[in-house]
């Protein structure tokens, strides 16, 4: 078991929540799809206000884990990806699908195009993919790429993929960060879309493939809490 | 001399303890510093956390001055003001060193890009209004000219609209009631002389497909990035010098992704001000594991002729004095850190300033 899942079935299950003064860099952020816990302190508070639940490491990739939380009949799944510096993690991105309700903080008007520079042009057949993302993952991002982004659905099948393209029509996926291993691979990827509204809606997803089979995780509860936020507006003065 | 160690990596523990070997020649710096890194860190955490307020005396030169979006403040009296004020509004405020950024400027004097994110409770009216009991984070970026253990210039930005947004206030409200009480008779002199200095700088020629190598020649590459995208609205580069994923945190803290909403930032502040001219005015390059750390000041002048971020047109003058991190690898951007005080702007927006 990798350092990664012995601290977190430590956090979760015995509340060891003092590990992450030496797991933890004190610059130590944490992003999800509703914004950022920043530093340690806030961290350490977050951890504590969750407090205890039964907890199930389901793959450990080292750097990213999945799992799932909660009894049975409640049970939800995350996966944990973290950024190390030496030894101490500075950067956690969190993915969970516990159905629950979330408070979006009031956000700017979005700026700028979802695919950007594409124009007319379909989305074609190669991901756009980020500098050291690692080569053994490119065809597995090509293939979603092509089936994710170029709505080749007949390619790859599931009921999240159906549902959020039809919440946000023009939803453009891109893939971020791969770890490939033991016959696994996880990409962490960001998908941004409007929906009908002309919300835009930012997420996080996460997904894990183990032979013929994929767990992706999408917080839903994120996406409804983005769709009725507020908008800040600089011309407002009360 | 040894390697100098920047933040990455180290935890807080580590950068403040006491080490005795110097790392760089440090000429007329107290013994207890060994590089400029660890003076930025080290006196920071003395004067604002520790709350030895009166060590500005031994760290500031008395006639510092301290260039700010609201105006110059001379003198090293008014640094220790300021920072009693501030303390008195977020007393438990915590700074947390993300990086500093240095060069070299010769004769014994270092210019550091620090940049630092906030969290403090505001148990104390500030100059944004009352106490509020909320606590927020915040950035800031200060450029210090620092020589012989003193700063001798400062160029300080932080991100008053977050900190004005957390604190559950209107922007433009606090900017519209310090206009109000600003001169009435226009723009002020030391502005009008900045936003002049910007637009006599000599244009350049439009530039060409050949980009500029981040990785060889990172001060080369942050100077006509800029110029490309900005001065000249080749807004497309942004896909030639940034990662798809790059990540974008920006006043108001705003935080972008990738491509798309990256190229409508820049879309967005020429939207905003159409004749907008930007001046690099310092760059600073740190390597990292394959890439750069990069810290670019930078200052633009303009007209506020469109309603795209800040509200509709006024036809107003303004002047945005900006400092922007970059970290790149692979010879890619991707992250990105830029402030500038939107009350600040705002306020030139209302008539102030």
């Amino acid at each position: 078991m990798s350092a990664l899942a012995e601290l977190e079935r430590s956090l979760r299950q015995d509340g060891a929540y003092g590990q992450l003064a030496t797991s933890h860099s004190h610059r130590a952020v944490r992003e999800d799809s509703l914004g950022f816990v920043i530093g340690r302190d806030a961290l350490t508070a977050d951890w504590v206000a969750s407090g205890p639940q039964p907890i199930t490491i389901t793959a450990d990739l080292g750097e990213m884990i999945a799992y799932s939380v909660g009894p049975p009949e409640a049970r939800w799944h995350g996966h944990r990806w973290i950024t190390r510096e030496d030894d101490r993690i500075v950067r956690e991105t969190l993915v969970e699908d516990r159905d629950r309700e979330r408070n979006a903080p009031a956000a700017f008007p979005p700026l700028g195009e979802l695919r950007a520079g594409l124009g007319q042009f379909s989305a074609g057949d190669s991901a756009i993919l980020p500098p050291g993302f690692p080569i053994e993952a490119n065809a597995l991002a090509d293939r979603l790429h092509r089936a994710w982004n170029g709505r080749a659905f007949d390619e790859y099948r599931a009921d999240w993929l159906t549902n959020l393209v039809t919440d946000l029509p023009d939803a453009t996926f891109h893939f971020e960060r791969a770890i490939v291993g033991d016959g696994q691979a996880a990409i962490l990827w960001r998908v941004h879309g409007h929906t009908r509204e002309g919300q835009r809606i930012r997420l996080i997803g996460s997904s894990l493939f183990t032979g013929s089979n994929d767990e992706t995780i999408v917080d839903r509860a994120a996406m409804r809490a983005q769709s009725t936020r507020d908008l800040i507006d600089y011309s407002q003065t009360g | 001399m040894h390697a100098i160690p920047n933040v990455g990596g180290r935890d807080i523990a580590t950068i403040l303890e006491p080490h005795a070997k110097r790392r760089q020649p440090l000429l007329g710096f107290d013994p207890d510093y060994c590089d400029i890194v660890d003076y930025i860190l080290r006196c920071t955490h003395r004067i604002w956390e520790q709350k030895d307020v009166g060590l500005i005396a031994t760290h500031y030169a008395p006639d510092i001055r301290v260039h700010m979006m609201t105006g110059p403040v001379d003198g090293m009296d008014g640094v220790i003001a300021g920072t009693a004020r501030t303390l008195s509004a977020f007393p438990d405020r915590t700074l947390t060193g993300e990086a500093v950024i240095w060069s070299d400027e010769g004769d014994g004097a270092y210019l550091s890009s620090h940049r630092i994110t906030s969290s403090a409770t505001n148990l104390g009216p500030s100059e944004l209004g009352p106490a509020t009991g909320r606590r927020i984070s915040f950035m800031t970026i200060a450029d210090c000219l620092c020589k012989a253990n003193l700063i001798v210039e400062e160029w300080l930005v932080r991100d008053y609209s977050a900190m004005a947004l957390a604190l559950g206030y209107f922007p433009r409200a606090i900017a519209r009631a310090h206009a109000a009480n600003d001169r009435a008779s226009g723009p002020a002199a030391w502005r009008m002389a900045a936003m002049d200095a910007i637009r006599v700088a000599p244009a350049t020629r439009f530039p060409g497909e050949a980009l500029p190598n981040a990785a060889r020649d990172p001060e080369v590459f942050a100077c006509e990035m800029f110029d490309r995208i900005v001065n000249h609205r080749r807004f497309g580069s942004v896909r030639d010098a940034y990662s798809p994923t790059a990540h974008w945190a920006g006043p108001g803290a705003r935080r972008l992704f990738g491509w798309g909403e990256i190229t409508g930032w820049f879309t967005a502040l020429i939207g905003s001000f159409g004749d907008a001219r930007l001046t690099v005015d310092h760059v600073a390059a740190v390597d990292i594991a394959d890439g750069h750390d990069i810290a670019i000041r930078w200052s633009l002048a303009g007209t506020h002729d469109g309603g795209a971020l800040y509200g509709p047109a006024s036809g107003k003058p303004i002047y945005i004095l900006a400092v922007t991190h970059w970290r790149t690898r692979h010879g890619r951007i991707v992250d990105e850190v830029t402030i500038f005080d939107e009350v600040a702007l705002l306020r030139q927006i209302e008539g102030g300033l």
